[in-house]
């Protein structure tokens, strides 16, 4: 039943009522409710913009071209994981763990340069957490971006050595697929604060 | 096996497919950078709007064809689609609650300032000019100034009281001056500047400008705004 909307192997064996994957309904449903949660941090961020009463403000701190090239290697790392979910679907193990390791250097490149930006808000410019509105919504905003892109990082490079011992196969790609899904929504949210935070900052 | 892996062929794009979601993707953030620098889209105010939209375009490509919600079961997208709309309504609400959609930068007006403002107001004091006579300044009255209950709401809203107290008003810290008898002082800022309500405004506007270092911030208030501050702290008995 319900077999032409379970292209998988796995799917197709489930039975489920809908027809469809739990573990991918489970994974959808989870990314619908993290949009309420980065909702909560954006309107945050939204309602206390500028009513800042000292400085630094998002002028004063922010450094378009740098968090630009940041955005480009997370916007690179979305088509790296694509492409290793097209790979191991073609049951190319080969290419899943390149394209897993570059995904996974790509996010990494991003956090690295999180943590620099953070660094030098805090160290050069004096932009806390406690100094003023800005930083706080500033800092807790990118700051839970920043850990979902750490969990990421995390959950690739567990596929990269599950698939280096071979536990991965083309019957498997419903793993890699939801990793992507992850994977994919914390781009999307990057989109949306790097343009609300970062271009829209006056 | 062999039937369901072409079944997936049809299903997701191909890695050719991705790459050229890839270059759009990568065309559009360049054309946000781009339009970020071109200085005239900011002044018609359509910088905001364009880069709402390019955003919502990357949105789009990345969910429908990376997350594969453009080929996958509708459920998928209902789930996805009905946090992005519970979202996105969420932002929007709570930017019309707080006055950030259709008057930005405008004060909020807590219902605790409220009912402050109409105690202080229902003390008659409050309203009438100290010392008109016998004082060491002229007496100037402070609604010719600007809004004194307009003043004493900013007063309350921009913080002031974190660092002044004021008379009638609840609170207020100890760091800077207490402004009881504010219009019969001969000069403010330490001794800087004279006791005139155009330098009352300058200082409240940019304090760092006439004394460097000062711990008084600036809170970025707009020059009506400052009149009113005046006007609220010449009111002061």
């Amino acid at each position: 039943m319900a077999v032409e909307a379970a292209p998988n192997p796995v799917v197709a064996a489930e039975h489920t009522s809908t027809g469809l994957n739990h573990r991918k309904v489970l994974m959808w449903t989870f990314l619908g409710s993290e949009c309420m949660f980065f909702a909560s941090l954006i309107s945050n961020f939204q309602v206390q913009r500028g009513r800042s009463l000292n400085g630094p403000y998002p002028d004063d701190v922010i450094n378009i071209p740098f968090t630009s090239i940041s955005t480009f290697s997370l916007l690179m790392s979305s088509l790296m994981m694509v492409l290793a979910l097209a790979a191991i679907q073609r049951n190319d193990v080969r290419g899943l763990k390149i394209w897993l390791l570059a995904c996974a250097f790509l996010g990494t490149l991003f956090l690295g340069g999180q943590f620099f930006e953070f660094t030098q808000f805090v160290a050069e410019k004096g932009l806390k957490l406690s100094t003023n509105l800005f930083g706080a919504s500033f800092f807790v905003l990118t700051g839970f971006h920043g850990t979902h892109v750490t969990i990421g990082v995390i959950w690739l490079i567990s596929l990269y050595f599950a698939a280096a011992r071979g536990r991965i196969t083309v019957k498997d790609s419903l793993s890699v697929e939801l990793a992507g899904l992850y994977w994919h929504f914390v781009d999307i949210v990057w989109v949306a604060i790097f343009t609300i935070v970062y271009l829209l900052k006056v | 096996m062999a039937a369901t892996h072409i079944q997936h062929e049809e299903h997701h794009p191909s890695a050719r497919g991705y790459v050229k979601v890839a270059t759009v993707l990568f065309v559009i953030t360049i054309f946000e950078v781009a339009v970020y620098y071109i200085e005239p889209l900011r002044v018609l105010d359509l910088l905001a709007p364009i880069l709402l939209v390019l955003s919502a375009l990357k949105f789009c490509g990345i969910g429908g064809w990376y997350m594969h919600l453009k080929m996958d079961h509708k459920l998928f997208f209902v789930f996805f689609a009905a946090g992005v709309v519970l979202a996105a309504t969420l932002i929007i609400a709570l930017m019309a609650l707080f006055g950030e959609l259709l008057e930005p930068g405008k004060p909020i007006i807590s219902m605790n300032t409220e009912l402050q403002r109409i105690a202080a107001s229902a003390k008659p004091q409050a309203e009438e000019p100290a010392t008109p006579a016998g004082g060491l300044q002229p007496y100037i009255n402070p609604k010719d100034i600007g809004n004194v209950e307009l003043g004493r709401e900013f007063w309350i809203m921009k913080g002031c009281t974190g660092c002044h107290m004021a008379p009638n008003i609840p609170g207020g810290g100890q760091i800077g001056p207490n402004q009881g008898h504010f219009s019969q002082r001969p000069t403010i800022a330490g001794g800087v500047l004279p006791n005139t309500p155009e330098a009352v405004e300058n200082w409240i506007m940019d304090p760092q400008k006439y004394k460097p270092g000062t711990l008084m911030p600036n809170l970025s208030v707009t020059e009506q705004q400052a009149k009113d501050l005046t006007a609220f702290l010449y009111s002061l008995p």
